[in-house]
């Protein structure tokens, strides 16, 4: 599949938009940009200041989603012609199992939106965002919540990875970069809606009230995507 | 009123109550929901002396304890508020 917009990569297209949702259900990123964003506007900060902080820690999510898929990629590229049976064989099993645990362990029990997260991690984000007041703190918060989301966001990741690493090391790099900025939307949906005045109660509230639809449909899109590469996996003659 | 300590949640350590720590974090949670300067530390206020009132004949108290009281007493003046006030240790 060399040409990614060829009619014979519309299969893949399902694949895509489905790691890209369940990517985006993951909610380590916003739960800390809800974090900052409580705290600098809690220290009076103007809106300018809480873009520019949020602008940093987005570009941080960025970068490290783009640079853990390029790793994952590259691992698997490497390893591909020794052992492409074990390494499908990874994927497929590690997508269902990451399902079922963000259906039964991604959120804890009881209010609020608290996390699988352990809990001396939660506590040094938290710290982190309380103390952030520069945009390379806000940059290096980004990339430390994508490297704590890693045991969840492997599961796309891998999908991606595992779509992508036929192509040129180019289309990698491409695919790699629009993959980060596409997951990130959500945290520059937040970002705008913010700065444009909205209180950021609302957006916790909303987070309270969908965290099982996210949750439920996250997994469950995980497992059906296992079934459906597994039928494509056919088409690759693997 | 007597001297009041408070039990830290996370480190258990125990400090003296502080009625300005109180106000600034209801200060802050009411700016994060858009209230005006003068609308947040006049609700500070209000909550302050709610939280003041609570802790007579108390000589120590949870953390937890106090921020609870103070978001029942500020869903009163402020229900957004008291929602990120609760909420805030919950979010990740």
């Amino acid at each position: 599949m060399q040409n990614i917009f060829g009619p014979e990569s519309q299969p893949y297209l399902l694949l895509v938009i489905g790691a890209v949702f369940v990517h985006m259900c993951y909610q380590v990123s916003v739960s800390v940009l809800t974090l900052l964003s409580s705290h600098t506007i809690g220290r009076g900060h103007t809106f300018g200041r809480l873009f520019w902080l949020g602008l940093f820690y987005t570009f941080g999510v960025i970068i490290a989603s783009t640079t853990i898929l390029l790793i994952i990629t590259a691992l698997l590229s490497w390893l591909w012609e020794p052992t492409r049976h074990t390494l499908s064989l990874i994927v497929m099993a590690l997508l269902p199992v990451v399902g079922l645990m963000t259906m039964l362990y991604y959120y804890r029990e009881g209010k609020g939106t608290k996390l699988w997260l352990p809990r001396p991690f939660v506590s040094y984000l938290t710290e982190r965002a309380k103390k952030t007041r520069s945009g390379v703190e806000a940059l290096m918060l980004g990339i430390a919540t994508v490297i704590g989301e890693i045991p969840f966001v492997i599961a796309p990741l891998a999908i991606i990875a595992l779509l992508i690493q036929p192509l040129s090391t180019h289309a990698w790099l491409a695919g790699s970069m629009l993959y980060g900025i596409v997951v990130s939307l959500p945290l520059v949906f937040i970002l705008f809606y913010l700065t444009s005045g909205h209180s950021l109660a609302r957006i916790q509230k909303w987070r309270e009230d969908n965290k099982t639809f996210l949750q439920l449909t996250s997994g469950a899109a995980l497992i059906l995507l296992t079934g459906y590469m597994l039928t494509l996996q056919l088409g690759w003659g693997v | 009123m007597n001297d009041t300590f408070v039990i830290k949640r996370a480190t258990k350590n125990t400090e003296l109550f502080d009625p300005l720590k109180l106000h600034a974090s209801i200060v802050a949670a009411c700016r994060s929901v858009r209230a005006f300067e003068g609308e947040a530390h006049i609700t500070a206020e209000h909550v302050c002396k709610h939280v003041i009132d609570w802790l007579i004949n108390k000589t120590e108290v949870t953390s937890e304890d106090i921020r609870r009281v103070a978001a029942n007493h500020l869903a009163v003046y402020h229900p957004e508020a008291a929602y990120l006030y609760e909420n805030v240790g919950m979010m990740v």
